[in-house]
């Protein structure tokens, strides 16, 4: 039974779009003032990184103008700064930005934003030499100084791509890759990979970096599309429900649930929603809450196949064999019965006919399965 | 990629190896040095248009831009009507209003005529109506004369010249039954997008010695119910918006309209040919640039896209058009990400016999230049320094040329951003931008030159869209026409490298064109267009060739002189000139003196010689 489970499971997987979690909406219009930020400056980063991401750069620098006072603890917050600077920047202050940058005093934990932020600041005024001299290592094993700001390996790579020095820079946008898969700069990342590999003629690494490039920049736009109509329409539950799927896409599990709950929140009645709820559930190996969520589903919209058959499924590992049957049996003597995605379905109901001793209609089921174009074992 | 052939190509391989590829590396890091200087010889670039009789003044839609469509501008062409050997002035020309557009009456081109000296009047357009922006040059008929094409907000024209120089209708390219057609004052059906044609450009695809035509197309905008503020509706809408500003929309978010290809017909039609674009991608084009880009002796295409991937679309030698942007390296920008894609020019900047060529972007994008390499291109943008220095441009046009004479090429862009909303606070870049001209070499560093005079073309700030490059005024430099948004149009006139020796070259090939080909004979157009011509300067260890191609297609929607201009700078001879024609014919010069124009035929060699005054 279990290794049945496990093929249907993966055939499911394989065929149903992939579900996903969000992350909490932002409110810019209020970014300056909102007291929930006013004492959180991972969660002022954080919208801040946001703006500039959502192309209001000017919001951040208005917002840093009461907020990084001299003095002030947020002043002393290399993230902010840093933020602040590309912000800078990004409305006309690049000399402005290194001026400030130059003059800051961040802690010592956070020194290292701002360094990689002046070296931003270098390579976006084609001072190559000055972003290697700031940031590649010279110890060995390091290539990087302040490694652990993610951004220093994009820029650095940057740079010696810039410079025509493409074997510096492979390596760097390799670990980028790894460490900053969701980041902005990730389709980036991986174009300069398949560059580097169209250049050394290694044209299977090429088209897979390619891929990947395409793949995670067609996931930036929709992520941030789906930003701004959380923003445009902070009450309609559509936008969040939209930000959930893309967070599920990449297994972002926490996040999607965020983003499916706030959906959830604003329509009770959101019959996909409470679907994605459950499909975050099964991911995150909650049977239970899973198999709650899809029957909320499908008490709203008994008509979405793929939580019936992911529920079938869940309940067939929980040995339910009553839910299961039911739903199997609804699929298959369904609309959508003739369906590719819902084939093992069939099977999967004539064996458990066939394990309740119902031999007839086990065989008459395989045999439809068989019919549809099954190729599996009763 | 293919090799060049091999006369031209072993020629400009002896240069590389010798002279050419010699621009000065700058020392440690780029971007440092780039600080804009006056010119050392004094040179100006006074903007005469008005004293010089070009009162063209561009209508593009009201001047708060609600709408896509009011924010492009128009294109210029340069021509010789009426066959006395100068170049002539034809403008595209837009409306008032989108309402204009549809209640009429409509723009007709603006035509003004040269007297030989650089002085203009107006003459009377071909009577055209409609909202006109791209224009393309070249002699369709075989005739000797040189016709027009040109494309619009629902229009695309054939005009053939006549004996008397005057622009006619020959044939229309854009059916009127499915709403294609946009006709000022005549009902149309509702909810239905008219053709956009951008840039355009003629070559000859197949190598028939008849040019065909690259329109290039933009996108499907309703004008009886353009979209205002948001793209959408209800929950998934997204609003208009750039850096917080509520601004009109497009492109993103509405649907691209696919480019066409037009085969042409011995006696000047066209019949559209799409099986020459097979798995076309339709893109947001804005710039259509020929070049022999391979250099296997047939014409590819440079097609800038906004918003979405550049194409290099590379001929198989029969007129059959495939995309090799991305492995080319020329379909993203450096980080990879597709970039609002505005005009384009090619030129030789290192001398090393290879195609370089410049895309002009968005604002917070770059004005890229890339060098062509024995693979695909070589991103310099940065290393010349010109990141920092383009970056807060909107730029539209772009020539790569020879201005002031010194055998290198400068880079030319004409600015001015989409959004009047660009003047809002904290935007990193306004709505009216000044010009650039950048010097390229010997020094790998991009130099802007300045003037201190207020009445250069360099100095006022406007919203440049389109320009071409000729000489004017008959002095033996290229000047540059500049189309402004809204505004009066300028003539620069070049008054840089006083001392500089120059040639200029003018292509034709008068070889038998109506006697059937043979199988696989390929054959020069009647102007030349395609042909590849090579100076040589200098002699033995220290020769160096300088390269040009025969195509009047370039920057953005306009069409530059047909007149290739070389800078042999101290040089007061040039050592060899060799003319490569789509034909595979080859004609060589022995060496001559600099300072005049060469008639060069295909079947007659060196024609006649006219030295500057």
């Amino acid at each position: 039974m279990m290794r049945l489970v496990a093929i249907a499971l993966a055939s499911i997987a394989g065929a149903a779009p992939a579900p996903s979690l969000g992350a909490a909406p932002l409110e810019f219009a209020t970014l300056p003032t909102t007291p929930a930020l006013e004492d959180d400056a991972a969660a002022l980063a954080e919208a801040w990184r946001d703006a500039l991401e959502l192309d209001r750069p000017a919001d951040v620098v208005r917002a840093a103008r009461t907020r990084l006072t001299i003095g002030a603890p947020a002043s002393r917050d290399g993230r902010l700064l840093a933020l602040y600077a590309r912000a800078l920047s990004a409305t006309g202050g690049a000399e402005e930005a290194t001026s400030f940058l130059r003059t800051a005093q961040p802690s010592a934990t956070t020194r290292g934003e701002v360094e990689v932020a002046l070296a931003r600041l270098d390579l976006e005024a084609d001072r190559l030499d000055a972003v290697v001299a700031r940031l590649a290592s010279k110890q060995a094993g390091q290539p990087v100084q302040h490694a652990e700001v993610q951004d220093a390996w994009i820029v650095l790579a940057k740079a010696y791509q810039r410079k025509g020095d493409v074997a510096s820079a492979v390596p760097l946008l390799q670990e980028f890759v790894k460490r900053a898969r969701l980041s902005p700069e990730a389709p980036s990342a991986w174009h300069l990979l398949a560059q580097a590999a169209l250049a050394a003629r290694d044209l299977d690494n090429a088209r897979r970096f390619r891929e990947q490039s395409q793949s995670w920049a067609a996931w930036q736009a929709f992520y941030k599309t789906r930003r701004i109509q959380v923003l445009e329409a902070p009450d309609d539950p559509l936008p969040r429900f939209g930000l959930a799927q893309l967070w599920a896409s990449v297994d972002e599990l926490e996040r999607a649930r965020v983003s499916v709950g706030e959906a959830l929140e604003r329509d009770p009645e959101f019959a996909r929603a409470w679907a994605l709820a459950g499909e975050l559930e099964r991911k995150t190996g909650n049977t239970a809450a899973a198999i709650t969520a899809y029957g909320k589903a499908l008490g709203i919209d008994p008509t979405l196949t793929d939580a019936r058959f992911n529920r079938a499924l869940l309940a067939l590992a929980a040995e339910d064999a009553a839910t299961a049957r039911g739903d199997l049996e609804h699929i298959v003597d369904g609309q959508q019965s003739t369906a590719e995605r819902y084939l093992g379905a069939h099977l999967l109901l004539a064996r458990l006919l066939r394990d309740a001793g119902e031999s007839e209609a086990a065989d008459k089921r395989f045999a439809r399965y068989q019919r549809l174009g099954g190729t599996e074992t009763l | 990629m293919t090799t060049l052939r091999p006369p031209l190509a072993l020629l400009l391989l002896l240069a590389a190896c010798s002279g050419g590829d010699d621009l000065t590396p700058t020392p440690g890091s780029t971007g440092d040095g780039a600080a804009p200087t006056p010119d050392p010889d004094g040179a100006r670039w006074p903007d005469e248009a008005a004293a010089r009789g070009l009162d063209y003044v561009n209508r593009s839609g009201e001047a708060l831009k609600a709408t896509i469509l009011e924010a492009n501008g128009a294109g210029v062409a340069l021509l010789d009507l009426q066959g006395d050997g100068d170049l002539d002035v034809v403008f595209g020309q837009g409306l008032g209003s989108l309402k204009q557009g549809l209640e009429g009456p409509g723009a007709d081109l603006e035509v003004f005529l040269n007297d030989g000296s650089g002085n203009f009047e107006r003459a009377p357009g071909p009577g055209l109506s409609g909202w006109w922006t791209g224009l393309a040059t070249g002699d369709l008929n075989g005739d000797g004369r040189t016709d027009l094409v040109v494309g619009g907000y629902g229009g695309l024209e054939v005009l053939m010249q006549s004996e008397s120089g005057a622009l006619e209708s020959w044939q229309s390219l854009v059916d009127a039954e499915d709403g294609g057609k946009l006709e000022p004052g005549v009902e149309r059906p509702f909810g239905v997008s008219p053709h956009w044609v951008t840039s355009l450009a003629l070559f000859d695809a197949d190598g028939d010695g008849v040019l065909d035509l690259y329109a290039g197309f933009y996108l499907k905008l309703d004008p009886q119910n353009p979209p205002i503020s948001e793209i959408e509706d209800g929950a998934l809408s997204l609003p208009c918006r750039w850096k917080g500003h509520e601004v009109y929309c497009g492109p993103r978010g509405l649907p691209a309209q696919p480019d066409r290809i037009y085969r042409g017909l011995p006696g000047g039609g066209f019949l559209m040919n799409p099986a020459w674009l097979p798995d076309h991608e339709p893109g947001y084009t804005l710039a259509v640039l020929p070049s022999d880009v391979d250099g296997d002796g047939d014409t590819d295409l440079f097609v800038a896209n906004d918003s979405t991937a550049n194409l290099l679309l590379v001929n198989d030698g029969t007129g059959v058009l495939r995309d090799h942007g991305y492995e080319a390296g020329f379909a993203y920008s450096a980080d990879g990400m597709p970039e609002a894609g505005m005009g384009l020019a090619v030129g030789d900047v290192n001398r090393d016999g290879l195609p370089d060529y410049a895309v002009t972007n968005f604002s917070d994008e770059p004005t890229g230049l890339y060098f062509g390499s024995a693979l695909g291109f070589s991103n310099e943008t940065f290393r010349f320094g010109l990141g920092k220095e383009s970056r807060p441009l909107l730029s539209w046009s772009v020539h790569l040329e020879d201005f002031d004479g010194d055998g290198w090429l400068e880079l030319f862009t004409a600015n001015g951003h989409v959004y009047p909303q660009a003047d809002e606070e904290l935007t990193g870049t306004s709505y009216a931008q000044p010009d650039t001209l950048w010097s390229l070499g010997p020094r790998a560093q991009a130099t802007r030159f300045v003037s201190p005079d207020p009445g250069s073309l360099f100095a006022t700030e406007r919203g440049s869209r389109g320009s071409a490059v000729g000489d004017l005024d008959g002095d033996g430099r290229p000047d540059l026409v500049v189309t402004t948004i809204d505004g009066p149009c300028r003539l620069g006139i070049n008054d840089s490298g006083e001392d500089a020796n120059r040639l200029a070259v003018v292509l034709e090939s008068t070889v038998d064109h109506a006697t059937p080909r043979k199988a696989g004979e390929r054959r020069t157009p009647r102007d030349g267009t395609g042909a590849r011509v090579a100076v040589v300067i200098g002699e033995a260890e220290a020769a160096f060739a300088l390269l040009k191609e025969r195509q009047t297609a370039q920057g953005y929607q306009s069409a530059s002189s047909p007149v290739l201009h070389f800078g042999l700078g101290a040089t007061e001879r040039f050592t060899e000139l060799r003319v490569q024609w789509p034909s595979g014919a080859e004609t060589v010069l022995p060496g001559g003196a600099a300072n005049r124009t060469l008639y060069i035929d295909e079947a007659r060699g060196l024609v006649r010689e006219e030295v500057w005054q």
